[in-house]
């Protein structure tokens, strides 16, 4: 696939991103208002992995907050994002 | 002959409207509220209380920057708009667009590359136009307002980003004046299309649903688009167009593409391209903001037509010879042994 495709036919996010964003919202027990993104990116930091992943939860209310999985998307399991979704002070909050 | 149907775009349009405060933004927004249409816009706007008509649609929203990544300008999205807009879906049967208006000083890239980040977003929301509005009589000076180190000229960045200009109240700006900012717009963004106005009254078809980061749309409007890049060397933001005939290799596109974004994205402000694959019987159409890049697979390459390449990027201290270099090495026939 070129590089920034977008998987034919397939007019959403893919079912395992969509499995993952579900599963945020309920490990973290999140109403439909807040908004969910998980996204992965390149990583520039020397001595990163080449990828991360991460994970963002924007309430309608209240502070954004933000989490780094350093793998790729489709490696992280429900066990990676509850280990790091509910690990005391994980998250990068910021103030909005 | 047969060819595919081209598929229909279903998303819902999104016009983003920029400019320095003056500049007629607001006069701008209010005529196309009041207008017939046949719209219905909902409009989330940055500048409070400014725009009072009572059946729209009208959400005030706080301007919020959101890092996804600690210090990449490239990972910065607008938190406000990810909560509304995922709100506004909801109510999707309520309107046919939505327009944002940004407050004066605010980056346009953070606002674009909301609709990159986000898979669910960018499924149902189309970036249709940056539409810029400029004070042909103030913008030279904002233009050559030196800004401290690190801090960007906001008036050279909402250009950079416009694929419509709005050169408004040019009754108040002399011939040399007026001359004078088209020359300096060009030289940051080729192939902006400037609207000359007064009061802001322009027709609205040409900044609502224009499909302005559909490079095929552009092109078939303005066959030009890419090769009106002038070389300047007079200025840090410029535009490259290339057009280049041949088929590309994915592998060594992927390789060159993954790398400039990496390391350049921060200076690439826009990208556009449509590009002929080895192999691959469509038009490949991308777009992109700073590192972030959406492509998918367009229409068909037709019968007889020529598979040519043809991209623009606009951005900070570009290196025109290393593009064109680096891109037609991607080409398949690149390196072959005669």
């Amino acid at each position: 696939m070129p590089l920034g495709a977008r998987t034919p036919g397939q007019p959403g996010p893919s079912p395992q991103l969509r499995e993952l964003k579900q599963t945020v919202r309920t490990l973290l027990c999140l109403d439909d208002d807040t908004a969910v993104m998980v996204r992965q990116l390149a990583c520039t930091e020397p001595g990163c992995p080449p990828v991360e992943t991460i994970v963002a939860v924007l309430p309608m209310d209240g502070a954004a907050r933000r989490w780094t999985l350093h793998q790729p998307a489709d490696r992280i399991t429900e066990d990676d994002l509850r280990h790091a979704l509910l690990a005391p002070d994980q998250a990068n909050h910021q103030d909005h | 002959m047969t060819t595919t149907p081209e598929p229909r775009d279903e998303r819902v349009p999104v016009t983003v409207l920029t400019g320095f405060l003056g500049s007629g933004k607001t006069t701008l927004l209010n005529r196309i509220l009041t207008e017939n249409h046949g719209l219905r816009i909902a409009v989330i706007e940055n500048e409070f209380g400014e725009v009072g008509i009572d059946d729209a649609l009208v959400l005030d929203a706080e301007e919020e920057i959101f890092e996804m990544n600690n210090g990449c300008i490239c990972c910065t999205v607008r938190g406000d708009l990810i909560r509304i807009l995922g709100a506004l879906m909801r109510r999707r049967e309520k309107f046919d667009h939505i327009l944002i208006e940004t407050t004066g000083l605010a980056d346009p890239a953070p606002v674009a590359q909301t609709f990159f980040m986000d898979d669910e977003i960018a499924a149902q929301l189309r970036l249709d136009a940056i539409v810029t509005l400029v004070d042909a009589a103030h913008v030279l000076q904002h233009l050559d307002e030196v800004k401290p180190e690190g801090v960007e000229n906001e008036a050279v960045e909402q250009i950079a980003f416009a694929d419509r200009l709005v050169l408004n109240k040019t009754d108040l700006a002399d011939e040399e004046t007026l001359g004078e900012v088209v020359r300096r717009v060009r030289t940051i963004n080729s192939g902006v299309r400037i609207i000359p106005a007064q009061h802001a009254e322009i027709d609205l078809q040409q900044v609502l649903d224009v499909g302005a980061f559909d490079l095929e749309r552009v092109l078939a409007d303005d066959p030009s688009f890419l090769t009106e890049t002038e070389h300047q060397h007079d200025t840090t933001v410029t535009s490259v167009g290339i057009d280049l005939p041949g088929e590309l290799d994915e592998n060594k596109l992927n390789a060159w593409l993954g790398t400039l974004l990496r390391t350049k994205g921060v200076d690439i402000f826009r990208s556009k391209g449509i590009l002929a694959l080895a192999g691959a019987p469509k038009q490949y159409v991308f777009q992109g903001v700073h590192m972030l890049l959406d492509g998918q697979f367009g229409r068909d390459w037709r019968d007889g037509e020529e598979r040519r390449n043809r991209l623009v990027f606009i951005g900070r201290n570009l290196d025109r010879q290393a593009l064109e270099r680096d891109f037609a090495a991607c080409l398949a026939t690149a390196g072959a042994v005669a």
